[in-house]
């Protein structure tokens, strides 16, 4: 049976939803794209979804960044450490997720608010 | 009695030849991660000097990327000298930081502007094209590593 890899994209974002831990810390996820639209108010975590690269019937690579946004680095980098523990190596069925790089504390300038990603790669044959 | 001699001076002459083997196997994959950077359709072009002067080259050992960072750099001068439109950002080259061993090899992804960080992480990485293409290729990168020393060891 093949499922539409943009199924995955719910299911990876879900990942994070249903983490507890996580939205204790963090209640407002959202997907990146409506930052365009408006700015919620800090802690929250977006999520921007990368190239699906990969031929069909092969192995696909999908790429996600988390973005974790805070009034201050400790509840950004406590955001950072729970979403590496919400996200095993096997936390997507027949998927193997990859964490990768988590960058530097940065300012978003345009958003004026302080910032770190963490970023996935997530193979599949699906 | 077996004399090794040989075979380690041999064995030895072997491992000096994989750092460059795997060189050549990530130059190639570095022109493929440079085209799609220059192609990217992340974000748009006021000046254009962020487009020309993205670069992927192999740094380590004899490649200082001395040359690409030059090439950077030009192609983001010219670029803002012709732009009808100035924005304010200008070209800019630094110093990565990155200290590899002497038999390292790895390649380098940048751009030669001063409102590259800007695009990076702005919105969640909206105009982001370092780090996704970085993502994209990532596998590929090991692959042409190890396909370029197995190409020198058969």
């Amino acid at each position: 049976m093949t499922l539409p890899v943009q199924q995955l994209s719910v299911d990876f974002y879900n990942v994070a939803a249903n983490s507890s831990a996580l939205v204790t810390l963090i209640p407002r996820l959202i997907h990146a794209e409506e930052l365009k639209d408006a700015t919620p108010a800090v802690p929250f975590g977006a999520l921007r979804r990368g190239p699906i690269t990969g031929e069909q019937q092969d192995v696909r690579r999908l790429t996600f960044t988390w973005w974790w946004y805070g009034s201050d680095f400790y509840t950004i980098n406590s955001a950072v450490a729970l979403c590496e523990a919400a996200y095993p190596r096997d936390a997507l069925a027949f998927c193997e997720v990859l964490q990768g790089t988590i960058s530097a504390e940065v300012t978003d300038a345009a958003l004026g608010l302080l910032a770190r990603s963490i970023a996935y790669t997530v193979l599949t044959r699906r | 009695m077996i004399d090794d001699t040989q075979l380690y001076v041999r064995l030895n002459a072997l491992l000096e030849l994989i750092p460059e083997a795997c060189a050549a196997g990530l130059q190639a994959e570095a022109g493929a991660a440079q085209t799609d950077m220059q192609d990217t359709s992340a974000h748009g072009d006021i000046t254009g000097a962020t487009r020309a002067s993205y670069r992927a080259f192999v740094i380590g050992g004899p490649h200082t990327g001395a040359q690409e960072a030059e090439s950077g750099l030009e192609a983001a001068i010219a670029a803002i000298a012709s732009a009808v439109t100035d924005h304010g950002g200008r070209p800019a080259s630094m110093d990565s930081g990155i200290v590899l061993g002497d038999d390292d090899r790895g390649v380098l992804l940048t751009s030669y502007t001063d409102y590259q960080d800007k695009l990076e992480t702005e919105h969640a990485g909206q105009k982001a094209v370092l780090a996704p293409t970085l993502q994209a290729h990532a596998t590929a990168f090991t692959k042409a590593a190890a396909d370029g020393s197995r190409a020198k060891l058969t």
